[in-house]
């Protein structure tokens, strides 16, 4: 309220959602969590205290100890190690992944809001049977066509994320659309490109990135789940997926080895989902409850 | 109703034709020869030859896309599994018992925690109980299933001896697989009852009711949970649909026969009249659930009832039609 002695002053919009975001205490710490994953995939060399294929018999599965902290696995590698190892894959691929299925979803999205009626209804009908399909099994059979690799991994995981952003972004297109300032636009001759590129995307940029954030956390789990079953990533690489799959068969004996790896998903997922909420409250406050 | 039901059944037809083509379209691109998969290596080229020929894999893509629906629409055949050699419809209709126990199982469970915690934590917003439930959902939609069910393995069947590891013959088995399956549910459909109380609780004829001196039971159930029960028919819904379709993982963990397990294995064996069955049929499965709770909408809601009874579009379908 002290503002109102101060005359006029431009306040910036990019200011108003840090400071709203920083009083979310719970997002905040997310956040500091995901940084650090984020150091872990950069360097975890420095974090990880030995190498993720050292292998070691003579200690394999000792428990949780001070050399190791979430204790070794079947090989005798030190599963601390390779779960900050794993930390490169989950938030790389989840990363690019994200990227490029928001890249391709707002072009369709974008095009489908804009250009209402035909082109809309083939774009619109074209995601209603991408998603008539499980995504976990359309995963499943694109990794299996392109072959097993990080990069099909990449391609499925994106390629399942598109009819979201599809959505979302054909939305708020379509709000956007029929308000003044477009009109205005058109009516002092813009091209539809600019209008989209310059006066609609940037308005929907609060969903976008909203939903962008949540699908990095679906898409760690879908990578996660596609390495459990073999898919996409092949071993010796540490992915937490994978680390799982090969804790399966001693996990009776041995809890540590599953633990760890599927709590460090959790973990991440959790603390992208947590950011996510923070961002949409603190981008726009309108729809908090 | 009739005639929207009718509309509904015909727009089911052109995505699930897409499904078909999306679907034909992956496995015919899958490498691998089925028939010497299939065969093995002692099959001479000849028995190759008469393999393809017998299940119409000789041809151009779109030949043998033409022959498939041919089959799938005229004579109703999906055709042959690779693997056991019985048909693919069979193969199905035996393993969805198992499916749709588990999944049904699974979304009542949810519904009744979900629903209840949904409605206490709005009802009390900001209290302890809402604060502890709203991450202890946000912690359900986080787990990875498969990991979920491993640590209730090791806790409750190696450490614990209670309930058996795997299996589905018996209800104590039906118990770690269907809490594995309903956590993510439970705590979608938690969150969305929760937000859409909220809308509605705030909204005036809801203070308009205590006002009158309405005992507050009567207006949560009453007058608001009515009301709020629209988007949480659709999570319901779209968490059943999604569990019918097979828990894939979940399924292999706990060795249960059901669609999901089924599915991995024929697209890990490149059994591709079993995928593309498969799919066809998970599909329809979802449409037939999208129609449900789209009559449902019209027995909750008199508002969209008298709508579809005029053939437009409700103001809540176009909602839904644009948020996706």
């Amino acid at each position: 309220m002290k503002d109102n002695n101060i005359p006029l002053k431009k306040k910036s919009q990019f200011k108003d959602i840090v400071k709203r975001f920083l009083k979310d205490k719970v997002a905040v710490l997310s956040l500091i969590f995901i940084v650090f994953l984020v150091f872990c995939a950069l360097f975890p060399n420095v974090v990880a205290p030995y190498e993720y294929d050292k292998y070691d018999m003579a200690h394999a599965f000792s428990p949780v100890s001070f050399e190791h902290f979430f204790g070794t696995d079947n090989y005798g590698r030190d599963i601390f190690s390779r779960v900050v190892y794993g930390a490169r894959i989950s938030l790389g691929i989840g990363l690019v992944a994200v990227i490029s299925s928001c890249f391709v979803g707002i072009i369709l999205g974008a095009i489908a809001g804009y250009y209402s009626d035909r082109i809309d209804n083939i774009i619109m009908r074209l995601m209603d049977i991408m998603l008539a399909i499980p995504s976990i099994l359309l995963m499943m059979a694109i990794v299996t066509a392109l072959g097993n690799s990080t990069l099909n991994l990449t391609i499925a995981i994106a390629v399942s994320n598109v009819p979201g952003y599809a959505r979302i972004v054909r939305a708020s297109v379509m709000t956007e659309k029929g308000k003044e300032y477009i009109e205005a636009a058109k009516s002092v001759g813009s091209s539809d490109f600019k209008i989209i590129m310059r006066h609609i995307l940037p308005n929907c940029m609060a969903p976008i990135i909203v939903q962008a954030t949540m699908s990095i956390a679906t898409s760690i789990l879908s990578i996660a789940a596609l390495s459990f079953v073999g898919l996409g990533i092949t071993p010796p690489t540490p992915e937490w997926g994978s680390m799982l799959n090969d804790a399966q068969s001693f996990m009776r004996d041995h809890y540590h080895v599953v633990l760890f790896p599927g709590l460090m998903i959790m973990l991440t997922v959790f603390a992208f989902n947590l950011l996510g909420d923070g961002l949409r409250d603190a981008l726009d406050p309108k729809l908090k409850n | 109703m009739f005639k929207f039901i009718l509309k509904r059944l015909l727009m089911m037809i052109p995505v699930l034709l897409g499904v078909t083509l999306v679907v034909f379209t992956i496995m015919f691109f899958t490498p691998g020869d089925p028939a010497s998969i299939i065969l093995g290596d002692m099959a001479t080229e000849e028995d190759r030859e008469i393999f393809r020929e017998e299940h119409g894999l000789n041809g151009s893509f779109i030949e043998q896309y033409i022959s498939y629906m041919e089959r799938v629409i005229i004579h109703g055949d999906l055709g042959t599994s690779y693997t056991t050699k019985l048909s693919v419809t069979e193969e199905i209709l035996s393993r969805f018992p198992t499916t749709f126990k588990l999944a049904g199982l699974s979304i009542i469970l949810a519904c009744i925690i979900g629903i209840a915690a949904g409605i206490i934590s709005a009802t009390r917003q900001y209290s302890l109980f809402d604060r502890i439930s709203t991450m202890l959902a946000l912690i359900g939609v986080s787990l990875p299933n498969f990991w979920q069910g491993m640590m209730l393995i090791i806790v409750f069947s190696a450490w614990l001896g209670w309930l058996p590891p795997s299996g589905f013959s018996t209800p104590i088995h039906w118990i770690l697989p269907a809490i594995t399956i309903g956590t993510s549910s439970a705590a979608n459909i938690m969150r969305m009852t929760r937000s859409s109380m909220l809308e509605v609780i705030r909204q005036d004829y809801i203070r308009t009711a205590r006002a009158k001196g309405q005992i507050e039971r009567v207006v949560i159930v009453k007058h608001a949970l009515r009301n709020a029960l629209i988007p949480i028919i659709t999570v319901v819904g779209l968490n059943f649909g999604k569990l019918l379709g097979g828990a894939v993982l979940t399924e292999s963990i706990f060795s249960i026969a059901g669609i999901g397990k089924l599915m991995v294995d024929a697209i890990k064996a490149k059994n591709t009249p079993m995928v593309q069955g498969g799919v066809l049929f998970i599909a329809v499965v979802m449409c037939f659930i999208n129609l449900l709770v789209d009559i449902l909408y019209a027995y909750v809601d008199p508002a969209i009832r008298s709508q579809y009874m005029k053939g437009r579009k409700t103001k809540f379908e176009r909602r839904i039609a644009n948020e996706g």
